[in-house]
C-alpha cells in the first residue's frame, strides 16, 4: 500500500519537475541524496570527490529534466548516471597515473592511492572481491537492487550479474574461515592474558 | 543437481533473488544431509555478517542543497562562455531591434534602403580590411604547410581544421585537430583556441593536439599559457621549451612535464612517434594518417602503452605487424578494415 503511493507521489514529483519546479526536484533529490551518496562514497572513497559528483549528477538531472519519462521509475536512471559519473571520474584518475603526469598538490586528485578510505578501517573478505564482482555484488546487498534491475544500471546482461554473483560465494566462504581464525585468535589471546591472573589469585 | 547450478541457487537464495520453484529445489538439497544444512547456515552468517560501510563526513542533505543551488545559480546564470564564443557574439546583428522598428510602415521602406547602404558599406570595409575568417583543413593522409597572415606558420596534421579568426588587432586561430605553431616575436600577442583550452604565446614554436576532447602542447622553443575553459585566468600554466601539458573540459591543465619536443614534433618530417600511448590512440592516429579503418576487438588491449617510432611512407602492415608483435596480439584484414586481436 505504502509502496503503492509513494510511486504515485513520484510520478507527480517527476511531472513538476518536468515543469522546471525547483521544490519537485529538491524533494525528489532528498529522497535518493543518502542513497546515492552512499553508492558513490563506496566506490570513490573520498568525501570531496563524491560531493562533486553528485553535485555534476543532479544538475545533469536538471539541465536534461524536460527529457525525464514520469512513466517510468526514476531510481535505476540516477543509479546509471552516477555509475557512467564514477566510471569517467575513474578513467581520468587511472589516465593521470599511467602516464606518470604531475597531480596538482592540493587538487582532489592528489588523494590517487588506490585503495578506497573504508578499506582501511574493514579487513574484509570484501577486499578480496575483484572491482566488477564487487559493484554487482554492492549493488545487491547494500543497494537492495535485484538483478534485472542492476543489469539495467550497469548495461550487463542478466546472465553476467547471474555469473558475477555466483562468483561471490567463493568469498564468502573465506569470509566463514577468516571468522573461525578471529574468534581463534582471541580465544588464544585470552588464555594467555588470562592464565596468568588465575594463577596468582591461587 | 551440478555443482554450478547449486551455486546459482545458493547464492540466489542469499540475495533474496530466488523463486519459490527454485526454493523448493535448494530446500530438497538442503534436507538431503546435515553437512548441506550446515553448509547453508554458515554462508547466512557470512553474507549477514558484510554491513555496507557507512560514509564517515556526509553532509547533511540541507547543507549539501545549499552548495548546489549555488552552482545551479552559477551555471544557469553564465553558462561557461570561452574567449571564441564572446568574440562570435559581438557580431550578432540586434535582431530584435530591427522586427520592432519594421513593424511601422512608414519607416520599414527607408529602412530597407539604409540596410542595403549599410551592408555594401560593410562588405566593402570587410574587403578592404581583409579581416575575414579564413579556413584551412587537412583530409585523412594529408599534411599541409600554411603561412599565417602575420608571417607565422603553422603545420597541419592529417585530418585537421585551423581557422584564423582575426589578426588586425590580435592574432587569433582556433583549431581542431593538430598544428605545429612557428609564431613570429614582437606582432603582440597569439592566441590557440580549442574546444577545451585557449594557449596564449608571444612568439614562439610549439605543437598543439586538440583531439577527443583533450588539448596536449608541447613546446619547442619560448614560453606558451596553457588556460582551460570555463575555469578562469587563475588556472593557466606556463610551458617553457622541452615542456608539455595537457589539459580536459573543466579541469586545470596538468602541470609540465618534461618531454624530448624535437621527437614528439617529428610528426612534421612524416616520422609517426609513440611515447607510452595507448593502443586506442596510436589506432586513432594511424587512421588518420593512412585514412583506413582499424578496429580493436578486444578491449584489455585498447589501454596497452605501446612506444616506438615510424615512418609515413612505411607500408602500414610494417607498422600493425611491429604493434602486433610488441602486444602479442595479431591482425587480419577484412573487408578494407584492419582488425586487432589476441
Amino acid at each position: 500500500m505504502s509502496e503503492n503511493r509513494s510511486i504515485i507521489d513520484e510520478k507527480e514529483l517527476l511531472k513538476a519537475i518536468k515543469n522546471s519546479d525547483n521544490n519537485a526536484f529538491k524533494e525528489l533529490s532528498e529522497i535518493y541524496y543518502k542513497q546515492l551518496y552512499g553508492f558513490i562514497w563506496r566506490r570513490i572513497g573520498d568525501s570531496e570527490t563524491v560531493k562533486d559528483i553528485l553535485q555534476d549528477l543532479f544538475l545533469n538531472v536538471w539541465k536534461l529534466r524536460h527529457n525525464l519519462d514520469e512513466e517510468r521509475p526514476i531510481k535505476p536512471y540516477l543509479f546509471a548516471a552516477a555509475n557512467n559519473l564514477i566510471i569517467n571520474y575513474s578513467k581520468k584518475k587511472t589516465f593521470l597515473r599511467n602516464n606518470k603526469v604531475d597531480l596538482p598538490q592540493d587538487g582532489f586528485l592528489s588523494n590517487s592511492s588506490s585503495s578506497l578510505e573504508w578499506e582501511y578501517y574493514i579487513n574484509d573478505a570484501l577486499l578480496e572481491i575483484p572491482e566488477n564482482l564487487k559493484v554487482v555484488f554492492m549493488m545487491n546487498k547494500f543497494e537492495g537492487f535485484k538483478y534485472a534491475e542492476i543489469a539495467e544500471i550497469l548495461r550487463i546482461s542478466e546472465k553476467t550479474v547471474e555469473s558475477r554473483m555466483s562468483k561471490i560465494l567463493k568469498f564468502l566462504r573465506k569470509k566463514y574461515i577468516h571468522a573461525l581464525k578471529l574468534l581463534l585468535l582471541i580465544f588464544q589471546f585470552m588464555i594467555v592474558f588470562f592464565a596468568p591472573l588465575f594463577v596468582l589469585k591461587k | 543437481m551440478n555443482k554450478k547450478e547449486l551455486n546459482i541457487l545458493l547464492i540466489r537464495k542469499l540475495s533474496g533473488e530466488i523463486s519459490a520453484k527454485e526454493l523448493n529445489k535448494l530446500e530438497m538439497w538442503i534436507n538431503d544431509s546435515e553437512e548441506n544444512r550446515q553448509y547453508m547456515m554458515k554462508l547466512e552468517k557470512a553474507w549477514s555478517s558484510i554491513k555496507a560501510p557507512q560514509p564517515k563526513d556526509m553532509p547533511d542533505f540541507e547543507e549539501f542543497w545549499q552548495d548546489f543551488s549555488h552552482r545551479l545559480k552559477e551555471d544557469e546564470v553564465k553558462p561557461a562562455k570561452s574567449e571564441y564564443e564572446t568574440l562570435i557574439r559581438k557580431k550578432r546583428p540586434f535582431s530584435q531591434f530591427q522586427l520592432k522598428v519594421f513593424r511601422k510602415p512608414a519607416f520599414s521602406y527607408a529602412f530597407a534602403v539604409l540596410l542595403l547602404i549599410s551592408i555594401g558599406i560593410f562588405v566593402l570595409l570587410n574587403s578592404l580590411n581583409q579581416n575575414h575568417t579564413i579556413f584551412y583543413s587537412t583530409k585523412y593522409s594529408e599534411h599541409k604547410s600554411l603561412i599565417l597572415p602575420d608571417g607565422s606558420t603553422a603545420f597541419l596534421n592529417a585530418g585537421s581544421q585551423l581557422s584564423v579568426m582575426d589578426f588586425k588587432d590580435k592574432r587569433i586561430v582556433y583549431l581542431k585537430g593538430q598544428a605545429l605553431f612557428n609564431v613570429l616575436k614582437n606582432k603582440g600577442e597569439f592566441l590557440v583556441l580549442t574546444d577545451n583550452a585557449d594557449i596564449k604565446v608571444t612568439g614562439t614554436k610549439f605543437d598543439v593536439k586538440a583531439r577527443e576532447g583533450k588539448t596536449r602542447v608541447v613546446v619547442e622553443e619560448g614560453t606558451v599559457l596553457l588556460n582551460a575553459k570555463s575555469i578562469g585566468n587563475s588556472s593557466s600554466v606556463a610551458i617553457h621549451a622541452d615542456q608539455m601539458s595537457e589539459c580536459y573540459k573543466n579541469m586545470n591543465p596538468t602541470s609540465p612535464a618534461f618531454v624530448n619536443a624535437k621527437y614528439i614534433n617529428g610528426w612534421v618530417n612524416n616520422s609517426l612517434i609513440f611515447e607510452k600511448n595507448t593502443l586506442k590512440e596510436i589506432t586513432n592516429e594511424l587512421q588518420r594518417q593512412y585514412n583506413i579503418n582499424i578496429k580493436i576487438e578486444n578491449s584489455s588491449l585498447q589501454n596497452r602503452p605501446i612506444t616506438g617510432q615510424f615512418t609515413n611512407n612505411q607500408p602500414i602492415e610494417d607498422v600493425l605487424n611491429a604493434i602486433t608483435l610488441s602486444l602479442n596480439a595479431k591482425y587480419k584484414k577484412e573487408n578494407n578494415t584492419f582488425i586487432i586481436y589476441q
